[in-house]
């Protein structure tokens, strides 16, 4: 539905942000703020943990959740500038430690970005779901599959590293 | 639905573990399995922000988090074990570190568990709408009804120290 997204865009020139508040409704509002505040959060700890990982491959893997959850964020900010919604205060621009934690394996890291990933469909799929506009509809549905494009990456990443831990299977 | 809890209770007692797989079905098998390995990670992963909190109410909360997965998991076990489950490999036993890391601010601590509470109810809720069994639904409704609470004490402890993110307002 590219073409009504296009409409809406044409619609919208010259508008204020005053009278461009009246085409979305409250329930985007409050995922696309929503979905900026779960990147901002994941982010967060993807930043912390990034500094205790050892595998050159985790570090690529990592470096591609970041790439999704700044895209987000940046695409999630400009919905929320256009329309006016005031934005949430921002974590940290970043955390280098230089202490070791042994306690934290490349397993841990790994089960983290999983479970922080898998936690976005919820959020992803009900914001699509209640969203009527179709630039809000169309930002939230090229996130919700570029995230099910990275859950893939993840799974077949654990898959090979024996990380990944799989449920039991039918019939043994 | 305590009487139907019951009699399955009682019909169970003579029965091989071959006969009680045949009592539940494979999304049960799932759920059971999918709580104990995520409930592993989160007592890992509370232990080890435990140990960077440094609000004595924090540490409380956190304690009390980590007491009620504890009885989780030994809930799920059990039932991993009546059913004949296979289980999972367990988080280590103790994790305790004298270092300091700055990066982890109680904020952030409070965030990152708030965060894992939110997206571990979809979880619940899924597992309950997907039991057929008394016993195990009754089980899933305490796990549900027990980390609502949780969240419910840990959101008023983020806006007593005004951690909490506020979504937008209606209409300023």
């Amino acid at each position: 539905m590219d073409i009504m997204d296009k409409i809406q865009r044409l619609k919208e020139i010259g508008k204020s942000q005053k009278e461009k508040q009246k085409y979305i409704n409250v329930s985007e509002v409050f995922y696309v703020w929503d979905i900026l505040v779960a990147k901002l959060d994941i982010m967060e700890s993807v930043q912390i943990i990034e500094n205790f990982t050892n595998d050159k491959d985790l570090k690529f893997i990592i470096s591609r959740v970041v790439d999704v959850l700044q895209s987000g964020i940046v695409d999630m900010e400009a919905i929320m500038k256009s329309y006016g919604i005031p934005f949430p205060t921002r974590p940290p621009a970043g955390i280098n430690t230089t202490t070791i934690l042994e306690i934290v394996t490349d397993y841990n890291v790994y089960q983290t970005l999983f479970e922080s990933i898998q936690s976005f469909f919820p959020i992803l799929a009900s914001g699509f779901m209640q969203s009527t506009s179709p630039r809000v509809r169309k930002a939230i549905k090229n996130h919700l599959l570029v995230t099910m494009e990275l859950h893939e990456l993840l799974v077949e990443y654990g898959k090979i590293k024996g990380y990944l831990n799989l449920p039991p299977v039918y019939n043994a | 639905m305590k009487i139907l809890k019951n009699l399955e209770n009682l019909s169970r007692l003579a029965m091989s573990t071959g006969e009680k797989q045949k009592m539940i079905n494979v999304s049960e098998v799932f759920h059971i399995w999918n709580h104990l390995v995520q409930r592993y990670n989160v007592i890992h992963l509370t232990s080890l922000l435990e140990a960077f909190a440094s609000d004595p109410d924090l540490k409380i909360i956190l304690a009390s988090g980590k007491k009620t997965l504890g009885k989780h998991v030994s809930l799920l076990e059990k039932e991993m074990m009546t059913y004949g489950i296979p289980l999972p490999n367990r988080p280590p036993k103790y994790t305790k570190s004298t270092v300091n890391i700055e990066g982890i601010t109680d904020r952030f601590i409070f965030r990152r568990v708030l965060r894992g509470i939110q997206s571990f109810l979809p979880t619940h809720t899924m597992a309950l709408i997907h039991s057929t069994s008394p016993q195990i639904r009754e089980l899933f409704i305490t796990f549900l009804i027990e980390e609502l609470k949780l969240y419910d004490g840990l959101l008023e402890y983020g806006k007593l120290k005004t951690y909490e993110v506020k979504p937008p307002i209606y209409k300023i």
